[in-house]
C-alpha cells in the first residue's frame, strides 16, 4: 500500500496541474486573509470580541478548501478521463487498494496544501496586525491553524472520493460547484438547523472558525450554527470515509473499457 | 512458462453479447494470432483475460489463475491496449517509474526498457506530444517493464512505420523463442502471417478457427485468402 501511495505522489508531483492548483489554493487563503484583515475587520468597527475577530483572520487558512476538492477531483476523475486508470488496474488488480491509495495521496496534497496555506496565511496575518499597531495574536491559534490543515486534507480526500463516483471531471467538478455553492445555501435556508451538519458547515468548524457565516431566511446569523471543533471534525471525517467507501465499491464494480 | 486458458468465455453488454462461449488456448513458446474484424469481440477478450472486464460466464486464466490472483501482475504479465493512452502531462520516465513503483518492479528497469523500445531520448519529454508511434513504443516499454512471461499485446503494430514494424516482429519472435506466450491482435495479415505460430478467428463473439498458421492457410493462397473466406463461411 505504501508503493502505490508513493506511486500516486510520484505521479501527482510530476503534474502542472496538480501544482497550478495548489498554488491557486495558497493564494486565495492568503487573499482571504488580507480582505479579512484589511477590510473587514475595520468595517466591523469595534463591536464583538477581538479575540474571535483575530482567529477568524487565521481561520482564512482554510480559504484554500475549495481548490483542495478540486485537486482531488481532477487526481481521481483525471485517470478515467486520461484513460490512465487502465495501468493503475493492471499493476494493481486488487481495485480497492488502488482507490484507497489515490484518496490517502490526495489527503497528503490536501495535507500539503493546508500546511502552506497556513504558514503562509499566519505570517501575512500576523505582519498585517503588527503594522497596523493591533494585538497579532489571541488564544487557540495554533488549533485554529491546525484545524484549517486538517480541513483542508479532508477535502482532498473529499474531492478524490467524489472523482472517483463521477469519473467525468467536468461533470464532478459541476456537480461539487452546483452543491457547495447553491444547494447547501438553498438547504440551510430552508431549514437553518441543517446548516452545521452539511459538509461546509462541518468543515468550517474544523477549521475553527467562528463567524458563523451560515445566514438564515430572516437575513440573521443562524444562533449557534456550527458544531464544536472535535464533532465537527468526526462528521466530516464521516462523509470522508462514506463518499471513499462509496468510491471503492463502485469502482471495483465497473468494467474498464 | 504460463499458458493463457479462455474457456467458455463470454459478456453481454446489455441486450448486446460482445462474446459468447469462447475457448482457447495461448501456448508458451509461441506466438498466438487473434484475428477477427472490428466488433468482433478481440478487445473485450483480452480485457476480460487482464481483469478490466468482468466476464458474463466462463473463465480466463494466466498459467491456471485469473489476472486479479496473480501475486504479482506485472511480472507475470505485459499488455498492450489498443489506443493506448498516457496523462498529456506526463513524461514517459515518470509513467514508467509510476508503475514500477506501484508494482514493486526496481526502478532500474525503466532505462531498459526505454533503451528496448528506442525511446531513451524521448524519456523525458511529455506524451501529449509524442506521435501515435511513440505511444505505442512506451505501451511496448510499460508491457516489458517487469520482464513477463506472458505478453497480450492488442494491436501493437498501430502506428508503427515499417521499420517499427519489422523491429516488432523481431522482438516478438524472440520472446516466443525464449519461451514466452504471446497472445497477438492485429488487422495486418501479412503481417500476422510472418510473426505468428498459431492463429485464432473470432467473429461476431463466435470462435471461427482456430489452429496453427500452415493448418488453417492448408492450399489456400495466403492468410489474408483464408481469412476472407473462413468469415464468408460465418455469414
Amino acid at each position: 500500500m505504501i508503493g502505490l501511495v508513493r506511486a500516486e505522489l510520484l505521479k501527482a508531483r510530476a503534474t502542472r496541474s496538480v501544482w497550478g492548483l495548489a498554488a491557486t489554493g495558497v493564494a486565495f487563503a492568503v487573499a482571504w486573509a488580507v480582505v479579512d484583515v484589511l477590510v473587514l475587520m475595520p468595517l466591523s468597527g469595534g463591536s464583538g470580541p477581538a479575540d474571535g475577530k483575530i482567529r477568524d483572520a487565521y481561520s482564512m487558512a482554510q480559504q484554500g478548501y475549495l481548490l483542495a476538492l478540486i485537486l482531488g477531483i481532477v487526481v481521481m476523475a483525471g485517470e478515467y478521463r486520461h484513460k490512465t486508470i487502465t495501468w493503475a488496474f493492471l499493476a494493481t488488480p486488487r481495485r480497492g487498494a488502488v482507490i484507497t491509495a489515490k484518496l490517502v495521496a490526495c489527503g497528503v496534497i490536501g495535507l500539503a496544501l493546508g500546511v502552506a496555506s497556513a504558514l503562509l496565511t499566519g505570517i501575512v496575518v500576523a505582519v498585517l496586525l503588527t503594522a497596523a499597531g493591533r494585538p497579532a495574536g489571541a488564544p487557540g491559534i495554533p488549533f485554529v491553524l491546525a484545524g484549517s490543515v486538517l480541513s483542508t486534507a479532508l477535502w482532498g480526500v473529499f474531492g478524490a472520493a467524489l472523482g472517483a463516483l463521477i469519473r467525468n471531471q467536468v461533470a464532478a467538478i459541476t456537480v461539487a460547484f452546483l452543491w457547495f455553492f447553491y444547494a447547501e445555501w438553498f438547504l440551510v435556508m430552508l431549514a437553518p438547523a441543517v446548516g452545521r451538519w452539511v459538509p461546509t458547515g462541518v468543515a468550517k468548524s474544523v477549521s475553527g472558525w467562528s463567524r458563523d457565516g451560515m445566514v438564515g431566511f430572516d437575513g440573521q446569523p443562524v444562533p449557534g450554527a456550527l458544531l464544536p471543533v472535535w464533532a465537527g471534525g468526526l462528521v466530516f471525517l464521516g462523509y470522508a470515509l462514506a463518499a471513499a467507501f462509496a468510491a471503492r465499491v463502485v469502482s471495483v464494480r465497473r468494467d474498464v473499457t | 512458462m504460463p499458458a493463457i486458458t479462455v474457456t467458455d468465455i463470454g459478456k453481454a453488454f446489455g441486450s448486446v453479447r460482445a462474446v459468447e462461449k469462447l475457448s482457447f488456448t495461448a501456448e508458451p513458446g509461441r506466438v498466438t494470432g487473434f484475428l477477427g474484424p472490428n466488433g468482433a469481440g478481440k478487445t473485450t477478450t483480452l480485457r476480460m483475460i487482464l481483469g478490466l472486464v468482468r466476464p458474463s460466464a466462463g473463465t480466463a486464466l494466466i498459467g491456471g489463475r485469473a489476472y486479479a490472483n496473480l501475486p504479482s501482475p506485472l511480472t507475470t504479465v505485459g499488455a498492450v491496449l489498443e489506443a493506448a493512452a498516457f496523462h498529456p502531462g506526463r513524461t514517459a520516465r515518470i509513467h514508467l517509474l509510476a508503475l514500477c513503483t506501484a508494482a514493486g518492479i526496481p526502478t532500474g528497469r525503466v532505462e531498459r526498457v526505454l533503451e528496448l523500445v528506442d525511446l531513451a531520448g524521448a524519456a523525458d519529454r511529455r506524451a501529449g506530444g509524442f506521435s501515435l508511434g511513440m505511444r505505442q513504443r512506451l505501451a511496448l516499454a510499460s508491457s516489458l517493464l517487469g520482464d513477463p512471461p506472458v505478453l497480450i499485446l492488442d494491436e501493437p503494430a498501430n502506428g508503427l512505420d515499417p521499420e517499427g514494424i519489422h523491429w516488432l516482429r523481431v522482438l516478438l519472435r524472440g520472446l516466443s523463442a525464449e519461451g514466452r506466450t504471446v497472445l497477438l491482435s492485429s488487422h495486418l495479415l501479412a503481417e500476422m502471417e510472418q510473426t505468428a505460430d498459431d492463429l485464432i478467428i473470432i467473429s461476431g463473439g463466435r470462435l471461427v478457427a482456430a489452429g496453427t498458421v500452415d493448418e488453417l492457410i492448408g492450399g489456400r493462397g495466403g492468410l489474408e485468402q483464408t481469412y476472407l473466406e473462413l468469415l464468408r463461411g460465418t455469414r
